[in-house]
C-alpha cells in the first residue's frame, strides 16, 4: 500500500527582488518518512523550509501540507494547520527567560486544555524523550548547543505534531552529539511515526537519517536530484551531486 | 458501567492508529462483566454493560472522544487520547486509577506521547505491577517509548533556611560591593586608556569618534531644541505668575537665565543623553558582548577599551557641552516668547538676561556638562561590556545604563553645587 502523502510541492519558485533563488521545485513527502532537503550554502534550503511552514509566500506554485496551504489559509484553518506542525530552528530559538520545562510547556498552554500539573508531566516526558529530563529546570543560557537543539526538538514535539521540520539540526555540533541527534530522529520516526523534514548539508546526517532527499543547487536555481541519499551517493546523476557526496571541490 | 470522563474528540495530534491491528495484537483481553461505578459526567454514549469490548465511541467533529471508564478493578481507556483531547479526562483518569488492578487500552484508537503520559501516570497511581493490557501494536510502541523517557518529578525544593532575610541582605550587599569594585576597575582601565591614547593618538580611530559625535550630538539637536524651548516657556510662565503679584515679573529673564545656564540646561541635556545615548551604547556593546565580538577583539590583541569605549567617551564629552549650550539658548528663546507675549519688549528681556547672568555661570554649566557626558558614556559602555549572556542581557544592560546614568547625574550635580559654593562661583 502506498503511504499517505502529507506534503506536496508543485512548481514552487522563490526569489527576493530580482534574484531568483529556485524555480520549478516539485516533490512530495510521505507520512512517516525522514525527508531531507540538502544542498550547498545559499541554495535556498532554509527558505524552502520557511515556504513549507508558511513564513514566506512562494513567487509561483504552491505547497500543500496536510491537505492545506499555509500561504493562503487564514483564521482557524491556519491555526489548525500550524498546530499540527513542529519546527526546530537552527539556533534552537528557546525563550531565554524560561526554563527548558517552561519552554516545552508553552505550546501545551496555548493549544490544549491540559491542567497545569498535566502540562508539566507531559513536558517532562518530552524532555525525557530527547534525553534532557535532568535539565528541565535549567535556562537556555546554561546549556550547551547540542542540548539547546534537543530542547528545541522537545518543544517542537510538544503537541505531538505529525510533521516535524528541523533546520540544520547537526550544525555546529560535535560528531558524537550529532550522531546522538541522528539516532533520536530515527527513533522518533520509528516509534512515534512522526514525519521529519530535515534541512541539512551534513553528509553523515543525510546518509544516517534520510529515507529520501532532494538536492537544491544555487547555480541551477532549483532541484538537481531526488531519491534515496545512499543511492544518490553511489550513483550520482550529475557532477554536482557527485562532488557534494564525495566532498570534491571540482 | 459508566464512563467516568469523556473528552472532546474534535482535535487530534497522534498517529498511533491501531484499530485495524487491534484484533491481531497480542494481549487483547477478554474483559469481565462491568459494574456501575457511580456518577460521572453525562456521557454522550454509555458503553454497554458487560460488553466484552466497548463499541466505537461516537465521532465528534470527525474524531473520537477519549473515554475513561472504571469497571470494578479495571480502568479502561478508549477513543483518541492525545495532547489535544487528554485535558478533558486527565484528572478523572488519575482519580479513577486509585485502587485499579488492571488497565485496559484495547479501546484506544489513537495515542500520542501526551496521552501515554496520562496512561503511565495512571498506572503509577494504581500501583507497581498493575498490568497494562490490550494495547495495539502502535499504541504499545508509543507507550514503550514514553515509558523509557518518563522520570518521576524532582523532589520539592528544601524549605527556606532560617534567617532568609539576613542572608538575602548579605548577598545583596556582597553583590553591590562586587559591582562597585568592577566599576572602580573599569574607571581605572578607562583612565589608563585615556592616558595611553594621549601618548599615542594614532591608536584612536578618528572616524569612530566622528561617527559617535554625529550619533550623540547632531542627531540629538532637534530633541534638545524642542525640549529647551518648552522648558523655557514653562519656567517663565510658572515664575511670572507669582512674581507678578509683587511687581517683580521683570526679573523673570534673570531667574530663568541663571536657572538654565547654571543648572537646568546641563542637567536636562544630560538626562536626554542618558536616556538616548547611554542606553544605545549599552545595547550596542551588550549585543557585541553577547555575540562574543568583544572576546574576538581581545583574542585579536585589540583592546576593546581603545576601539569601542574611548571613541564614545570622547564623543560624549565633546558633544555634551554643545547640547547643554543648545538647551540654554533654546530655553532662553522660549522664555523670550512668554515675556513678549506678556508685553515686555525684547530689548528689555535681553538687557535683563545680560545683567543677571555672568560668563562664569555659562562656563560652569558647560564644564559640568562635559563631566556629565563623560560619566554617562562611561556608565553606558561599562553596562554593555559587562552584559551577561542570553537575550535578556542586552535589555538589562540598557536599563542599568539609564538608571545608573541618571543616579550618577544627580549625585554629581550635588557635588558640583557644593564645590561651586565653596569656590564662590
Amino acid at each position: 500500500m502506498t503511504a499517505e502523502t502529507v506534503i506536496t510541492a508543485r512548481d514552487v519558485a522563490m526569489g527576493f527582488g530580482s534574484r531568483v533563488l529556485f524555480r520549478d521545485v516539485n516533490f512530495s513527502v510521505a507520512r512517516g518518512e525522514v525527508f531531507v532537503i540538502l544542498g550547498g550554502s545559499g541554495c535556498g534550503k532554509s527558505t524552502l523550509l520557511k515556504l513549507m511552514i508558511g513564513l514566506y509566500q512562494p513567487t509561483a506554485g504552491h505547497v500543500t501540507i496536510l491537505g492545506g496551504d499555509l500561504a493562503t489559509a487564514d483564521g482557524e484553518a491556519r491555526r489548525n494547520l500550524l498546530r499540527r506542525l513542529g519546527v526546530m530552528w537552527q539556533s534552537g530559538a528557546l525563550f531565554g527567560s524560561m526554563t527548558l520545562l517552561e519552554n516545552v510547556m508553552l505550546p501545551l498552554e496555548a493549544h490544549t486544555d491540559l491542567p497545569r500539573e498535566a502540562r508539566e508531566d507531559v513536558a517532562r516526558v518530552k524532555l525525557g524523550l530527547v534525553g534532557l529530563a535532568d535539565a528541565a529546570g535549567r535556562l537556555p543560557a546554561e546549556i550547551s548547543g547540542g542540548m539547546a537543539k534537543r530542547a528545541g526538538i522537545a518543544r517542537a514535539m510538544a503537541l505531538d505534531p505529525p510533521i516535524l521540520f528541523l533546520d540544520e539540526p547537526s550544525a555546529g555540533l560535535d560528531p558524537v552529539t550529532s550522531a546522538g541527534l541522528d539516532e533520536l530522529i530515527k527513533d522518533l520516526a520509528r516509534d512515534l511515526g512522526t514525519t521529519f523534514v530535515v534541512v541539512t548539508h551534513e553528509l553523515q546526517s543525510i546518509l544516517a537519517i534520510g529515507d529520501r532527499c532532494i538536492m537544491l543547487d544555487k547555480e541551477a536555481q532549483g532541484m538537481i536530484a531526488e531519491g534515496d541519499p545512499r543511492a544518490l551517493r553511489d550513483d550520482p546523476p550529475n557532477d554536482t551531486v557527485r562532488r557534494f557526496f564525495r566532498r570534491e571541490t571540482r | 458501567m459508566t464512563p467516568l470522563g469523556e473528552g472532546r474528540g474534535d482535535r487530534r495530534a497522534g498517529r498511533a492508529e491501531g484499530a485495524a491491528e487491534r484484533a491481531s495484537a497480542p494481549g487483547s483481553p477478554a474483559l469481565p462483566p462491568a459494574e456501575d461505578m457511580g456518577p460521572g459526567p453525562a456521557p454522550d454514549r454509555a458503553p454497554e454493560p458487560g460488553a466484552a469490548v466497548e463499541p466505537p465511541a461516537p465521532a465528534v467533529g470527525g474524531r473520537t472522544a477519549p473515554v475513561v471508564a472504571r469497571e470494578g478493578d479495571l480502568l479502561r481507556f478508549s477513543g483518541e487520547l492525545t495532547s489535544l483531547t487528554a485535558g478533558a479526562v486527565w484528572r478523572t483518569a488519575l482519580k479513577a486509577a486509585e485502587g485499579a488492578r488492571r488497565i485496559d487500552l484495547s479501546g484506544l484508537e489513537v495515542l500520542d506521547t501526551s496521552g501515554a503520559t496520562l496512561v503511565i501516570a495512571s498506572s503509577r497511581i494504581a500501583g507497581e505491577g498493575v498490568p497494562v493490557e490490550g494495547a495495539s501494536r502502535p499504541v504499545a510502541a508509543v507507550l514503550e517509548r514514553v515509558r523509557g523517557a518518563d522520570r518521576p518529578p524532582p523532589a520539592p525544593p528544601p524549605p527556606p533556611r532560617r534567617l532568609g532575610l539576613v542572608r538575602s541582605l548579605g548577598a545583596w550587599g556582597v553583590g553591590r560591593g562586587d559591582a562597585a569594585l568592577d566599576g572602580a576597575a573599569f574607571l581605572g582601565e578607562a583612565s589608563a586608556t585615556v592616558v595611553n591614547a594621549a601618548r599615542r593618538p594614532r591608536d584612536l580611530r578618528a572616524s569612530d569618534v566622528l561617527r559617535h559625535l554625529d550619533e550623540v550630538g547632531t542627531r540629538a539637536f532637534g530633541l534638545v531644541m524642542l525640549l529647551g524651548v518648552l522648558i523655557g516657556v514653562i519656567l517663565a510662565f510658572q515664575s511670572a505668575i507669582p512674581m507678578r503679584q509683587y511687581g517683580a515679573d521683570i526679573f523673570v529673564p534673570r531667574l530663568v537665565g541663571i536657572s538654565l545656564l547654571r543648572e537646568l540646561g546641563p542637567l536636562l541635556a544630560a538626562v536626554i543623553l542618558a536616556g538616548r545615548t547611554g542606553s544605545a551604547f549599552a545595547a550596542e556593546l551588550g549585543t557585541m558582548t553577547v555575540n562574543e565580538e568583544v572576546s574576538a577583539l581581545r583574542i585579536m590583541g585589540i583592546d576593546p577599551m581603545v576601539l569601542l569605549v574611548l571613541p564614545r567617551l570622547i564623543a560624549a564629552t565633546i558633544a555634551m557641552p554643545v547640547l547643554a549650550l543648545l538647551m540654554d539658548l533654546s530655553g532662553l528663546v522660549g522664555m523670550a516668547f512668554v515675556m513678549l507675549a506678556t508685553g515686555f519688549p525684547l530689548q528689555l528681556v535681553i538687557n535683563q538676561v545680560h545683567a543677571g547672568v555672568a560668563l562664569g555661570d555659562l562656563l560652569g554649566g558647560l564644564g559640568k556638562a562635559a563631566v556629565f557626558g563623560l560619566v554617562i558614556a562611561g556608565i553606558g559602555c561599562r553596562a554593555g561590556l559587562s552584559a551577561g549572556s542570553g537575550p535578556r542581557a542586552v535589555g538589562d544592560a540598557a536599563t542599568a545604563a539609564v538608571v545608573g546614568g541618571i543616579v550618577a547625574l544627580v549625585v554629581l550635580d550635588g557635588i558640583f553645587a557644593v564645590l561651586f559654593y565653596r569656590l564662590g562661583w
